[in-house]
């Protein structure tokens, strides 16, 4: 046995936790609240929306929050799939990186999206 | 004195006689303030002598008589009569091979003890002629760990234990913290060896229920997630520490 | 086979067998709508880069029926995994200050007021 690099996803899990717990119940709510016509549908304009991706802090704190989440949602997804029965080594590692791949996947077109922006 | 008859459905495997393990049923007269285990006993001493079963103390100290009681761990001098049915199903620990009745084999435990390095391993030779003093926050800092009783309550909730064969379990894991938060100690990173390791803290995915059943109040699972931080912070630094020492 | 010991099989529905496992697993598998939710946005904001069509035609997906019933499943779902962290923040770390432990109340209720600090900022950075 040696020591794992499972700290690698682990932070990344905990970061994304910690902000899905803070931060991400408050952004539901303002989207949630535009949709049901509690807020007018101008705070989701177009060309706010975009001013805000735009703006270097903006888009950093999209790109950090949206990056953390999904690597949450991968890591504790992989983990529940083995708890649900995935038990084989081999097939383990198959879900590991299928789980990752796509988080991967979802940085890219972020961070693409980001950069057009 | 009230009485009260028990029906204990205890599970039974001989392995000299039995393929498979088999319920038994007793009817047993049972005063109000025993506890499982005093109906055991009884089952032993009149009805059955053949039922075998660890126990010792008979006072929650030993760690002995861990079983599952209505498909709960708990340690059978602790689980008094008076909060259970009149029907009670007493089974072996979970997770663990059983070797006879309610006997299981205990050699993972004792393995993943030596694997995590349970003992001090000194961060410096202690004072010449004098006790090796620590302060109240010293002590505070690791003593709520010190707790554990290796009755491997614990065990038998954990998920992980029984989803993966290697896994170290919380009282290993507990008790390799409390040697790592013990100020006289100087090895955890020789620890994290194993307990850093994919087999140790990292099966670990807070369930919780290991610190429900701990009947010490050791808190096993607060102790992995702290370890978990501590690793993390132990691999991130690993590039810039000279050399890991041997083991 | 008789003369050796008997191991026990873990069924496939363990969790089903307490119910504090099947309040576990609920509490990992908001880890989907976690997922949905950020990657709906990632999509969303792809949208964005594409143009005004593509944005109003992503917003008009999210605003549809089925779409707020997402986002109402999706909060609830966000909303318990909310509950569980902030629950298990306590035992994860032990703060000391002055000597004396930070009882588990006391970090418990500081997430709280971190959260509500965050939620009046993002509002207020919403509507302005």
């Amino acid at each position: 046995m040696s020591m794992s690099n499972k700290p690698l996803v682990w932070l990344p899990f905990a970061a994304g936790g910690m902000l899905a717990a803070l931060v991400l119940p408050a952004c539901m709510l303002l989207v949630l609240l535009v949709g049901l016509g509690a807020l007018p549908p101008e705070t989701l304009a177009f060309e706010r929306v975009r001013a805000f991706a735009a703006n270097p802090l903006g888009g950093l704190g999209l790109f950090l929050v949206l990056t953390l989440l999904i690597w949450h949602a991968a890591h504790r997804f992989r983990m529940t799939v083995q708890d649900l029965g995935v038990r084989a080594t081999g097939a383990r590692r198959v879900v590991a990186w299928a789980c990752y791949l796509a988080a991967a996947l979802g940085t890219a077109v972020l961070l693409r999206a980001l950069i057009v922006l | 004195m009230t009485e009260r008859t028990i029906r204990l459905e205890v599970f039974r495997y001989r392995p000299e006689q039995d393929d498979e393990p088999v319920w038994q049923s007793y009817d047993v007269p049972c005063r109000e303030e025993w506890v499982v285990l005093d109906a055991l006993n009884h089952v032993k001493d009149h009805l059955d002598g053949t039922l075998s079963y660890r126990w010792s103390c008979h006072m929650a100290v030993c760690g002995s008589c861990g079983m599952r009681v209505n498909g709960d761990p708990m340690l059978a001098c602790k689980a008094f009569l008076r909060d259970l049915p009149d029907r009670i199903r007493v089974e072996p620990l979970d997770h663990f091979p059983v070797e006879r009745d309610l006997i299981v084999n205990q050699d993972r435990f004792l393995d993943s003890l030596s694997a995590a390095k349970i003992w001090l391993i000194p961060r410096k030779p202690a004072p010449e002629g004098e006790e090796y003093r620590q302060s109240p926050g010293e002590l505070a800092a690791f003593r709520q760990y010190s707790m554990c009783i290796n009755c491997l309550l614990c065990y038998s909730a954990c998920p992980q234990v029984g989803l993966n064969s290697g896994y170290l379990g919380p009282a290993a894991l507990a008790l390799a913290h409390r040697y790592n938060e013990d100020s006289r100690d100087g090895g955890r990173l020789r620890r994290n060896e194993t307990t850093a390791s994919n087999e140790g803290v990292w099966e670990c995915t807070f369930v919780g229920e290991c610190s429900e059943v701990c009947p010490k109040h050791v808190d096993p699972a607060g102790a992995i997630q702290q370890m978990k931080l501590a690793s993390s912070i132990d691999w991130l630094a690993r590039p810039f520490r000279r050399k890991d020492p041997p083991s | 086979m008789k003369g050796s010991p008997y191991h026990p099989v873990m069924p496939a529905n363990w969790w089903l067998s307490r119910p504090s496992y099947a309040r576990y697993l609920l509490r990992e598998l908001t880890c989907v709508f976690v997922g949905a939710y950020a990657g709906a946005w990632i999509l969303g904001l792809n949208a964005l880069a594409g143009g005004r069509a593509g944005w109003e035609g992503f917003l008009a997906m999210m605003m549809s029926g089925s779409g707020l019933l997402f986002q109402v499943v999706a909060l609830i779902s966000v909303l318990y995994h909310m509950v569980t962290w902030f629950e298990l923040a306590p035992r994860s770390m032990r703060l000391r200050v002055g000597g004396r432990s930070v009882s588990p109340m006391t970090v418990i209720v500081g997430h709280y007021i971190v959260w509500a600090a965050v939620t009046v900022a993002v509002l207020w950075l919403g509507v302005m």
